[in-house]
């Protein structure tokens, strides 16, 4: 019994938390900026603030600017169900990792649609971005989850973790899996290199010009659905990739410590976020091929490296 | 009677499977073309289309049932007729008789390359009968085995859509009528592709892997290819027929990849890579009837096929545009819906590999599993391209402006496919054990039992879990949803034009500039050009062509232009002469044939 009541903890605290860690993002960016910056509660004041609010809708709108945000929250949030966060199994029915990732598919599918339904220019052109990248993408999500097979023998992300957690050492293609995983998470998540999320400038806007036409609660959907969705990739990317510590059995002070564990990775991946996107600039749309068949690349020779050695 | 029908039809599961493709997927298309036909009522006789639609599901049925290579030849004949007379139906229009011609000679290409196939099988079996021929596949030597594998991909390829010959796929969908359209890409293409796992998995028996992983190849690689033309399309229908090509692609390249496992000796994966094919086999039919159906109601409603000239569409036809909706999701492999369902077994197929076959051919497997992911970003790219510009938004034209209320049986038949939709992706578990079945029974691997870890790894209860917990998280958002928007304004407005007030429809993204990024890096092979005109206002005119059109097609007809002006010489108009041609050719066809028995 006390199983289930783990599998439906975990996601609640990740779905809490994620604005919370959002919000550190940011204040980090801020630090390394050398400006106080917002408080990291900063996002959940802001959904509150939209939620509170009435709404505009576009008079061009359909059932998708209806429904839309409402489904990209659907879709991350039931993904949290299906993941492990600090606790795993060594087997379980559900969390087929192609299942997962193709759920997030709906939020880059339907949010294309809300950029397209409210007859605007920014729109379209958003959504024209963001499906010529997430298409760009979708190969090196392949080879990931080829590296974690050839890995585990297990395309469930709970045995994935499992069996990774109690590996001993693992060959250097590891680390390139790793990084290939990460670029796809900038990649899906409207991070640096791709996209700044935090412009509203024409220019460099994908993500954000999608959903120029939302307001109120339907924003607030949209933008916790967008920062449950990172802290979903990097869930996996820790647990794939780096699932020391997590907890394999019921008792209080593994789980304590597994969790103490999963705050510390996902500190160390936003830092390397924030760093990231300190220190870059966006690159130009037609660069952004470049970068992401270089994590396919790289994505290829952790194949290799783990096939041979 | 019945019993007669037994003994002379082909009565195993693999052709139970498609006679039941073909009966569900035909049911909704019928229903929707009592309300489609009603636009030909003034021009064209109707009777004609009823009866050649109906002789034409009639032939599918009787070439899937067929158990005589004689009875299946002419069955196809008869399908591959009477689906032209369907294609050239607005024969009035001059560019669809074009596109019919062409269509006809590709699928007598097919035609005659099968018959030299059938007549190779029964000079090396001396059988016609299929069941006979099944249990002589072992005594088939490699080359004999060599020469009917070749001409059964060119053969049933040529029907199917492979590259190079697919391009008969985008000239004859946009002519034919959008139900003929609908059944001849969800119905027709998928009797090829039972033809040929009749052929190259029951009638060869094993074959060495290097067929499969030839046929892998050009499977992915009519895969790619085709969905980056689609993608650049801007004629609705021929969009979706190149995405035809591509999902046959798609579906040929995890044949190939069974084929490669079974040499291997892995019949247990074999087993389950063809389950996926056959699976997407039917989805694929489910799906693009839908899409097809729901040109023809764009169509219907406004007259044109070309999205540019479209938008704003969901106003004025609501239900349609859910049903398009929908089938947009599933081509799209949008969770809980059935493209996602197959989509994901064939991931899953072709990631098995690893660590069990020679790892050259392992890598190369790997390389095609990852272009096919590519592939299948590309179809969600193409996919909201047709959906979103063309329903979405405001209209681009007064041809989006004025449309036609469409009849409530076309609306009935997009539904029923909608349904499927809904239902094949979500109970995809039992569907899926269910084709296996019949995979099992295609290779011979009935008595080897599954263990439960390999299935849990293909077909879990993960997307009926996931449909579940969807579905409780919407409950329970649309309950928090309920709580908080109470007392709250919803005002309607203008679309924010960043201070920009007069926002006009044109100003919208087109479907080419939508997919303009794709065209660029895609380039050569989309055959993408643009040009700027200046001239008092600037114009950008962007082109895309089919470049094996242009590079295949044309040197081959402008060569057979150069010999029949050649030949012109023997053609004196005396009828001795001819007859002298006559019993000359009867004479060396005897003699031919003689020699070939």
């Amino acid at each position: 019994m006390s199983t289930y009541i783990i599998y439906i903890i975990q996601p609640l605290f990740l779905l809490l938390l994620a604005p919370l860690f959002i919000g550190i993002l940011n204040k980090t960016k801020a630090c390394f900026r050398g400006y106080t910056g917002a408080s990291i509660f900063q996002l959940y004041y802001d959904l509150s603030k939209l939620i509170k609010k009435g709404e505009v809708i576009s008079a061009s709108s359909s059932f998708v600017t209806k429904i839309g945000p409402l489904l990209t929250l659907v879709a991350a949030v039931s993904c949290a169900f299906v993941i492990p966060v600090f606790y795993t199994s060594r087997e379980s029915i559900f969390g087929n990792i192609f299942v997962i990732f193709f759920t997030l598919g709906i939020i880059k599918f339907v949010t294309s649609l809300i950029g397209l339904d409210s007859a605007s220019t920014f729109g379209g052109m958003g959504s024209s971005r963001e499906l010529f990248i997430s298409m760009l993408v979708e190969p090196i999500m392949f080879v990931v989850v080829t590296f974690l097979f050839i890995e585990t023998k297990s395309f469930n992300i709970f045995t994935i973790a499992s069996t990774n957690s109690t590996q001993l050492s693992f060959g250097p293609g590891h680390v390139l899996a790793a990084l290939a995983f990460f670029i796809l998470v900038l990649a899906e998540n409207a991070r640096m290199p791709l996209d700044n999320p935090e412009t509203h400038l024409e220019l460099t806007m994908v993500h954000e010009a999608m959903i120029l036409d939302l307001s109120g609660k339907r924003l607030a959907f949209v933008e916790l659905a967008s920062a449950i969705k990172l802290v979903l990739f990097l869930t996996i990317l820790i647990n794939g990739f780096l699932p020391y510590g997590i907890a394999m059995e019921f008792n209080l002070l593994t789980i304590a410590l597994a969790l103490a564990l999963y705050i510390v990775k996902i500190m160390i991946l936003l830092f390397a976020i924030a760093l990231l996107e300190t220190t870059m600039a966006k690159f130009r749309l037609f660069k952004v091929p470049e970068l992401l068949t270089f994590a396919f690349s790289i994505g290829i020779v952790s194949i290799i490296i783990n096939h041979y050695m | 009677m019945f019993e007669f029908f037994y003994n002379v039809a082909m009565t195993d599961w693999l052709s139970i499977f498609f006679v039941i493709l073909i009966i569900l997927i035909t049911i909704p298309i019928l229903i929707y073309s009592v309300g489609y036909v009603k636009e030909f009522v003034q021009n064209y006789s109707l009777k004609y289309i009823y009866i050649m639609m109906i002789l034409f599901i009639l032939s599918m049925i009787g070439v899937v049932l067929s158990s005589n290579i004689i009875v299946f030849m002419i069955f196809w004949e008869i399908m591959s007729i009477t689906s032209f007379f369907l294609v050239i139906y607005e024969y009035r229009n001059k560019e669809n008789l074009d596109s019919g011609i062409m269509y006809f000679v590709m699928t007598h290409i097919s035609g005659l390359v099968l018959m030299i196939m059938f007549a190779l099988i029964f000079k090396y079996t001396n059988s016609f009968d299929f069941k006979e021929i099944i249990n002589y596949a072992d005594k088939l030597t490699i080359n004999q085995k060599t020469i009917i594998f070749i001409l059964a991909i060119i053969g049933f390829g040529a029907k199917a859509g492979l590259m190079p010959l697919h391009a008969w796929l985008p000239k004859a969908h946009p002519a034919a009528p959008s139900n003929v359209s609908a059944l001849m890409s969800g119905v027709m293409l998928k009797i090829a592709i039972y033809g040929f796992v009749r052929v190259a998995f029951m009638f060869l028996g094993d074959v060495p892997y290097s067929y499969g992983i030839a046929l892998m190849i050009i499977g992915t690689v009519t895969a790619i290819i085709c969905i980056l033309n689609a993608a650049a399309q801007r004629n609705m229908k021929k969009l979706l027929a190149y995405s035809s090509a591509e999902n046959i692609g798609l579906i040929f390249s995890v044949l190939g990849l069974a084929i490669i496992f079974k040499s291997y000796n892995m019949p247990i994966l074999a087993t389950l890579a063809l389950t996926a094919g056959l699976f997407h086999t039917i989805n694929h039919a489910i799906f693009k009837s839908l899409l097809f159906t729901a040109a023809g109601s764009v169509l219907y409603a406004t007259g044109t096929r070309n999205i540019n000239e479209l938008g704003g569409l969901y106003k004025k036809m609501k239900f349609a545009t859910w049903c398009a909706f929908i089938g947009t999701a599933a081509i799209s492999a949008i969770p809980p819906l059935n493209g996602f369902a197959s989509e994901i077994s064939i991931f899953m197929s072709f990631i098995q590999v690893v660590g069990r076959i020679d790892s050259i051919w392992m890598m190369v497997i790997i390389l095609c599993g990852s272009i096919l992911a590519l592939t299948s970003g590309a179809v969600m790219y193409a996919a909201v391209k047709s959906f979103g510009i063309t329903y979405l938004g405001e209209p681009r034209s007064s041809k989006a402006q004025q449309t036609h209320k469409i009849p409530i049986s076309m609306n009935i038949g997009m539904g029923l496919l909608s349904v499927y939709a809904i239902v094949f992706g979500v109970l995809s578990k039992f569907i899926f054990e269910y084709i296996i079945k019949i995979s099992q029974s295609v290779m011979n691997t009935e008595k080897i039992s599954f263990d439960r870890g390999t299935l849990q790894n293909f077909v879990g209860w993960d997307i009926i879990i996931m449909t579940s917990v969807i579905i409780s998280v919407t409950l329970v958002i649309l309950l928090i949803d309920y709580i908080i928007s109470r007392n709250k304004t919803s005002t309607i407005g203008n679309t924010w034009g960043c201070g920009f007030n007069e926002a006009k429809p044109f100003m919208q993204y087109s479907g080419s500039g939508f997919t303009q990024p794709l065209c660029k890096i895609a380039g050569s092979v989309v055959g993408y050009k643009k040009t700027v005109v200046k001239e008092g206002t600037i114009l950008i005119r962007q082109k895309v062509a089919d470049m094996v059109e242009k590079h295949f097609y044309i040197p081959i007809m402008k060569f057979v232009d150069y010999i029949a002006t050649k030949i012109k010489i023997i053609h004196y108009g005396k009828i001795q002469i001819y007859i002298a041609y006559i019993i000359i050719s009867l004479i060396v066809a005897v003699i031919w044939v003689a020699k070939f028995i």
